[in-house]
């Protein structure tokens, strides 16, 4: 590389060198001792000495001596006029290019008064391209050009019949009624069984009692609202927030509506002074709710099965986009659809299909189908739509490779690197990084943050996001007080890309995060030399979860 | 004035608009004139820190402002008229050095400013090794310890010049070492 001066420098140290350049003046600057002194001089800082008074007087005399003996020389006005003739007289090359244009045109001229009959031939080539390509544009030229010329009516009328609706619109009235009337009877066949009733409870009296299964813990995530949990064998209530886990012998209870999700994609909300105990059922794939009290009401998006009980008697959701309320009664569980049809059935009993505007209330050996008013079916929708969780996890895992193998519980199959380095305090591995792959790849979006416990002795823990396709990585230190180390902490990093900082694997200083990008991998990273103290640097995490929120 | 609107009136050959310049700008070319010599002998006298102070104006001045019209407005002029006198210093010395008229004095107060991290050993032969060994390692190692050796940088400056944070100099200078101490087989 030839030494690109003093301007070069002065551009670089003033920051306005792309970052291209930037990377060769530097590598350049290895080389040339000029440049690097330069560089050098330029960025150290110094405080401006005036020049002394005769040194700069000087100067300027000097300066002006030279001034006039430039003027002396060369007059300004003959100054303007010399530089034309000797720019001619040295460029023999511009007299070839004028005589090489010169003939150019002069051949151009002939030639032009030859190909005259040439000219004609691609317009005629023109004219039998047009019957052979009827599909391409001269058809609209017509078009355009035909209506001034006749009369307008007589040319949209053609059009017209075409694009009327009118015609089709009887069509379709008479489509509805073929619809309406086959399904009116099968969702009035379907209260009838009541009648039926009367026949099976002779021979299975006890039809809707519970039937036992297994049950085992459930995970919720994204709860919001005043939730309050009281334990199994606990003595006292405590709180929910975030994520929890529940088991069969956990009450759940909210004195105001409270929701969270299940299974990271299921809304339930409570109403006022609910309590419910949830689970999951191995066997049937399928959460497990338990009403001790009030109403739930649940969002089944992604056609999950559900198991809905009071204790005596249980129901069996079909896998159903639905949207239901299930209500605790006297000896009796009421289920009503907010959106689509949902299918039931009771244990010991038939599948039931519940329609918009129609309860389904169930007893030990009692069901029956009755109107709902809609208008309570629109206030529950609407404190649904007010009560729900607010934000959505996007990925979670705890770390725990027992929960990855709980299918139920919403821990992504992550893949961890080195995580019993960072997990286990035992090992005191000095590994400095760990990688979780997210599963589904999350995007970048600036409603999404991510949370993660650490506990950790070391100064800073650097939480890292690393997009393979694009080959950068964002990153964000999280400082750890002194007192705060050896301690859980918790870090909420929102996805604000101003706050992040980022590395490209070429090196270079600009970046372009878009909603396209997907995240690879979550990385976190500690400096085993920036630990307090003089013992092993370590950190362990727990709960990494990326959170979208509305 | 316009930084811009007064380099075109020195170009026009404007006594008062160079008088302007010379009060504006002529610190900056002194002081930069003073400091590379003192970098690069040690030292700077009075006389020489004059001679490049005017050599650089009436360069600037000299041939219808030749010189100054090769300013682009890449950077500020004052960085830039900075650069200029920096390369003049380092010619003239290297001028001077050749007609053997530089002066050498020793180390006044001022001029104490220069660090004592000699990488180069008195030995020519482990000289012309380390010389030999500097070329080998990476590009950004080798700026790395001639900014902090050889100019005398401080961790900050090099930060700056390398657009690197600062925590991130010392480690960048150990590996450099390393890589040197490798090239150099030294134990």
């Amino acid at each position: 590389m030839m030494c690109p001066g003093p301007e070069q420098a002065a551009a670089y140290a003033d920051g306005r060198l792309d970052p291209a350049d930037s990377a060769r003046y530097l590598e350049h600057c290895s080389e040339c001792d000029d440049c690097r002194r330069t560089l050098a001089v330029l960025s150290v800082p110094r405080e401006s000495s005036p020049v002394p008074a005769e040194r700069e007087a000087r100067a300027i005399q000097a300066l002006r001596r030279a001034l006039d003996r430039d003027r002396d020389r060369t007059p300004r006005g003959l100054r303007r006029q010399l530089p034309a003739p000797a720019r001619v007289q040295n460029s023999r090359v511009g007299f070839a290019i004028a005589a090489a244009l010169l003939f150019g045109f002069v051949g151009l001229l002939l030639l032009a008064k030859q190909p005259s009959g040439r000219v004609v031939e691609p317009r005629e080539a023109v004219v039998q391209r047009d019957p052979q390509l009827p599909v391409t544009p001269p058809r609209q030229e017509p078009v355009v050009e035909t209506p001034p010329r006749e009369t307008p009516p007589q040319e949209p009328a053609p059009k017209s019949p075409t694009i009327e609706l009118p015609k089709p619109a009887p069509q379709r009235t008479n489509e509805v009624p073929r619809f309406a009337l086959p399904a009116d009877p099968p969702a009035r066949d379907l209260p009838k069984p009541e009648e039926t009733r009367p026949v099976d409870p002779p021979a299975r009296p006890p039809a809707h009692t519970v039937v036992a299964r297994v049950l085992t813990e459930v995970q919720i995530t994204d709860i919001s609202g005043s939730l309050m949990i009281h334990r199994k064998g606990a003595k006292a209530k405590e709180r929910l927030t975030g994520v929890a886990r529940i088991g069969d012998g956990d009450v759940l209870s909210a004195e105001k509506s409270a929701s969270f999700q299940v299974e990271g994609r299921h809304p339930v909300v409570l109403s006022e002074n609910s309590s419910i105990s949830m689970a999951y059922v191995a066997l049937e794939q399928a959460p497990w709710l338990k009403l001790h009290s009030g109403e739930a009401m649940v969002d089944s998006t992604g056609s999950a099965r559900w198991v809905v009980t009071d204790g005596m008697i249980a129901v069996a959701v079909k896998p159903a986009r639905a949207r239901f309320t299930a209500a605790r009664g006297e000896a009796r569980l009421s289920l009503s659809t907010l959106s689509e049809p949902l299918y039931v059935q009771p244990d010991g009993g038939e599948v039931h299909a519940i329609r918009l505007g129609e309860e389904f209330q169930v007893g030990k050996s009692s069901l029956e189908v009755k109107p709902l008013d809609p208008s309570l079916t629109a206030k529950k929708n609407a404190a649904f739509d007010a009560a729900r969780p607010r934000q959505r996890t996007v990925f979670y895992t705890s770390c725990d490779p027992v929960d990855a193998k709980r299918e139920h519980f919403f821990v992504q199959e992550g893949t961890w690197w080195k995580n019993e380095a960072l997990n286990s305090r035992e090992l005191r591995d000095r590994s400095a990084m760990a990688s979780v792959v997210p599963n589904p790849r999350y995007a970048w979006r600036e409603t999404m943050l991510v949370r993660v416990r650490f506990l950790t002795n070391c100064k800073t823990v650097e939480i890292q996001q690393r997009v393979d396709e694009r080959k950068y990585t964002l990153f964000r230190k999280v400082a750890v007080d002194r007192n705060g180390a050896g301690l859980w902490q918790t870090a909420e990093l929102p996805f604000v890309v101003s706050t992040w900082q980022f590395r490209r694997d070429d090196g270079l200083n600009q970046l372009m995060v878009t909603s396209d990008d997907k995240i690879d991998s979550l990385r976190f990273v500690v400096k085993p030399a920036d630990v307090y103290g003089d013992s092993k640097p370590y950190v362990l995490i727990d709960d990494i979860q990326v959170v979208e929120k509305d | 004035m316009d930084e811009r609107h007064l380099i075109d009136r020195c170009i026009r050959g404007e006594s008062a608009a160079w008088e302007h310049l010379v009060r504006e700008y002529g610190a900056s070319v002194h002081d930069a004139a003073r400091f590379t010599l003192r970098r690069v002998l040690g030292s700077a006298q009075d006389e020489d820190i004059e001679n490049v102070y005017q050599g650089v104006l009436l360069g600037l001045c000299d041939r219808d402002a030749h010189r100054l019209k090769l300013f682009q407005s890449r950077s500020s002029f004052r960085t830039w008229v900075t650069s200029v006198t920096v390369r003049f210093s380092l010619n003239y010395i290297r001028t001077e050095k050749r007609k053997g008229s530089l002066k050498y004095l020793g180390l006044d107060a001022s001029a104490a400013e220069l660090p004592d991290r000699d990488l180069l050993p008195d030995d020519a032969e482990e000289r012309e090794r380390l010389h030999r060994a500097l070329e080998k390692i990476p590009p950004r190692e080798k700026l790395i310890l001639k900014l902090f050796y050889f100019d005398g940088l401080s961790y900050k400056s090099i930060a700056e010049i390398m657009r690197i944070p600062v925590n991130s100099v010392s480690p960048l200078l150990i590996r450099a070492k390393d890589s040197l101490r490798k090239h150099a087989e030294i134990p």
